[in-house]
């Protein structure tokens, strides 16, 4: 009988235990009931996180409903693709890659979506993104019926101006001539590094294929031949491009995902492997009133001429979740204008959303105004029907070429030796790390 | 009766006080240990294979990257011993009062997350030009740095308890202070040099933070190589693999240095 007793009360107690332990790890859900609740799932410091409390105010202010967004963040779209293969119910809203999207959809792990044609998203995402969208295809649709753009830019290099010689960062294949050797930083991150080496393994190829282009060939004819090389997974190439980085890796100072900033800030490269809305970062960074005068550095991009990659990140409702409506709403909130503008403050990249209230912050921000060089954005930001300088054209006077602005709205001539990079099919993406790994091992 | 049948419902045994433990151990031990045994045996379409251990083994990277972590961690915890050891002995010797203070100091530096610590250590060597120019060293420094109190502490913890008096009778017997030191206090504190030794050694092999941030990411250990299937390799199968073989040459390890044996009871006593 005692025995019995207490064997009750251990199981009672431990049933306890289980409850509170379950009470512990849902104690993200709170009191939700998800009805009201809006699960977000973004990347790390990729959003000015006092937009989430306002579009809580104005959804209450706009139906009277009381709603709560939870918000939560991963490192990289493989941990978000890990946890949605997890519990594929446990977000309504994610933000991940290009490649990343693909997968998922592929994998039928995305709700299809439609945006609201009268809408804030489809009333001024830049036609230029949504073209690039609609470019990437598969089992009959594009990524545009899978998620909408939040922010977008290119691949290059960050460089010291004082020291470095502009005109050797107009090719990727100035990193393994010596003359940088020890004063760049590579990225350890395998999709962007196998990009580079891409670029090294086809220079011949691709230096042809621009002379063909600017003889007068069609762009759409030199994209698909770079697309085609910039996403080379042959047997024989990546064992090629194996040799060409680990060459590069000991030529390199070392690899980063994301000191690379504070490095070349600090003076301790010159040379800055990065994605653009991080080159943006940097020279703001480095041209700061709070670091000492002797200290301050001219840093500039420049986007090599072989070619480039082009990513993107876009919001996706996975297939499980519970509260699609609402997140469509949110993408909605933010993609309006004013939301925007304190985003793209906030993260310092650059939006896949266009608009004239955009393109005005820009010009203002970056004073851009005045210049010898004009650039035209139209490809951009065109079709909103304002008149600007010169008609209804996006041109815009500069003398920064080079510098915050190109790296976030490059001209129409770089982007046209920019490609995506697929997603890389499980045979393929296993090769690549199994390479990667002997790289990291070296 | 009555009367006994309430006393009896308030009574439970001792071993149950285990319980919650043996829940903990179920869900975030065994639990993960079988998925971990289930997904290194299974290729992606789940089905019984051995080919990730052929894959492993054949690849000279792996093995490379396998003696490199091993060798990275014996010589941290070598290191670690030879400087550990000295501190936990002078510190057993000293009056009690003062010690406190002493070992409170030693043990101050792993009330700081260790991220943080790395990152002010990986400043100071660069300052005195080690770090970006001895990738090893760094990273070697790197992780004594980190682990030294987890060697003074167990080592500590053994001295402390050893009887004066054993050394008393030595020297009586005519033993000279180095001869009291080599046959008695250290043959009585091999427990706590094992048990220091087994909390560095197998941590360090596979402590890819320091290695990262020591090196510049330009070592990597094995510990980096489970991260990157799980991550963008997206092979969880592989992950597993390694991370299995590393959790038998760590039983292994202990079982040999004799790391599972009764009278080692200096393990983290003093924390």
């Amino acid at each position: 009988m005692k025995k019995i007793t207490g064997k009750v009360l251990a199981l009672s107690l431990s049933g306890a235990m289980l409850v509170s332990v379950a009470a512990l790890t849902g104690c993200g859900d709170g009191n939700s009931n998800a009805e009201n609740t809006l699960r977000i799932y973004n990347c790390y410091e990729y959003i000015d996180e006092t937009l989430l409390d306002k579009f809580e105010t104005e959804y209450e202010a706009k139906t009277g409903e009381d709603i709560e967004v939870e918000y939560s963040c991963f490192d990289t779209p493989e941990d978000c693709y890990n946890s949605l293969k997890i519990d594929g119910s446990a977000y309504d809203l994610i933000c991940p890659s290009d490649y990343m999207i693909e997968k998922m959809a592929r994998e039928g792990m995305l709700e299809e979506i439609e945006l609201p044609s009268g809408g804030n998203y489809m009333q001024n995402v830049s036609p230029f993104i949504k073209e690039t969208f609609e470019s990437i295809t598969f089992d009959g649709k594009s990524l545009a019926n899978y998620a909408a753009g939040y922010m977008w830019g290119t691949l290059g290099l960050v460089y010291d101006s004082a020291t470095v010689d502009a005109d050797d960062m107009n090719s990727w294949s100035i990193l393994w001539g010596g003359k940088y050797d020890e004063k760049f930083t590579i990225k350890d991150s395998v999709r962007d590094t196998y990009f580079i080496g891409l670029a090294r393994y086809h220079a011949d190829e691709l230096e042809q294929y621009r002379s063909e282009y600017l003889a007068g060939g069609t762009l759409e004819e030199y994209q698909s031949k770079l697309k085609a090389a910039f996403n080379d997974t042959s047997e024989n190439t990546v064992n090629s491009v194996k040799d060409i980085l680990m060459d590069l890796k000991s030529r390199s100072w070392g690899m980063e995902v994301d000191d690379g900033k504070d490095y070349i800030i600090r003076g301790e490269t010159q040379v800055y492997f990065a994605w653009s809305g991080d080159a943006v970062y940097a020279m703001d960074e480095a041209e700061s009133e709070d670091l000492n005068e002797e200290d301050r550095k001219t840093l500039c991009y420049s986007v090599p001429e072989e070619g480039s990659n082009i990513w993107f990140d876009g919001w996706c409702v996975p297939k499980g979740a519970v509260n699609k409506d609402l997140a469509l709403e949110f993408i909605d909130f933010l993609s309006r204008p004013d939301n925007v503008i304190a985003n793209m403050e906030y993260i310092g990249y650059c939006s896949c959303i266009a608009g004239d209230e955009i393109f005005e912050w820009v010009v203002e921000n970056y004073g851009v105004e005045g210049g010898e060089y004009s650039v035209d954005l139209g490809y951009f930001f065109g079709d909103h029907g304002i008149d600007w300088i010169g008609g209804d054209e996006y041109t815009v006077t500069t003398d920064t070429v080079g510098r915050q602005f190109s790296a976030l709205y490059p001209e129409k001539s770089v982007l046209d030796r920019c490609v995506v990079m697929n997603y890389f099919p499980d045979a393929d993406n296993e090769r690549i790390n199994n390479m990667w790994s002997e790289i990291k091992i070296g | 009766m009555t009367a006994e049948k309430r006393k009896s419902f308030f009574t439970f045994s001792r071993k149950q006080l285990c319980i919650p433990y043996a829940l903990f151990l179920v869900l975030f031990v065994i639990f993960p240990l079988a998925l971990i045994v289930y997904y290194a045996f299974t290729a992606k379409d789940g089905s019984f294979t051995f080919a990730n251990f052929v894959w492993f083994f054949s690849t000279p990277a792996y093995i490379k990257v396998l003696f490199r972590s091993i060798l990275i961690g014996l010589l941290t915890t070598v290191i670690c011993l030879i400087i550990g050891y000295p501190v936990a002995y002078v510190l057993s010797l000293i009056k009690s009062h003062r010690r406190t203070i002493l070992l409170l100091l030693f043990i101050m530096p792993m009330w700081i997350n260790f991220v943080l610590r790395a990152m002010a250590m990986k400043e100071l060597l660069n300052l005195v030009g080690i770090f970006g120019e001895y990738d090893y060293l760094s990273v070697i420094i790197g992780m004594v740095y980190d682990y030294l109190p987890f060697t003074i502490l167990p080592i500590y913890s053994v001295l402390i308890k050893i009887d004066k008096s054993y050394g008393e009778a030595a020297a009586d017997l005519g033993a000279g202070k180095f001869k009291v030191f080599t046959s008695v206090t250290l043959p009585l504190s091999v427990a706590g040099i094992v048990s220091g030794a087994t909390m560095v050694f197998l941590p360090s092999m596979t402590c890819y933070v320091i290695s990262d941030t020591f090196s510049n990411r330009n070592i990597t250990i094995i510990g980096k190589m489970i991260e990157q299937w799980f991550g963008s390799g997206s092979n969880w199968n592989y992950g597993s693999t390694i991370a299995l073989i590393l959790l038998v040459i760590m039983f292994l390890g202990t079982l040999f240095t004799g790391g599972f044996s009764k009278e080692d009871t200096g393990r983290g006593s003093a924390l």
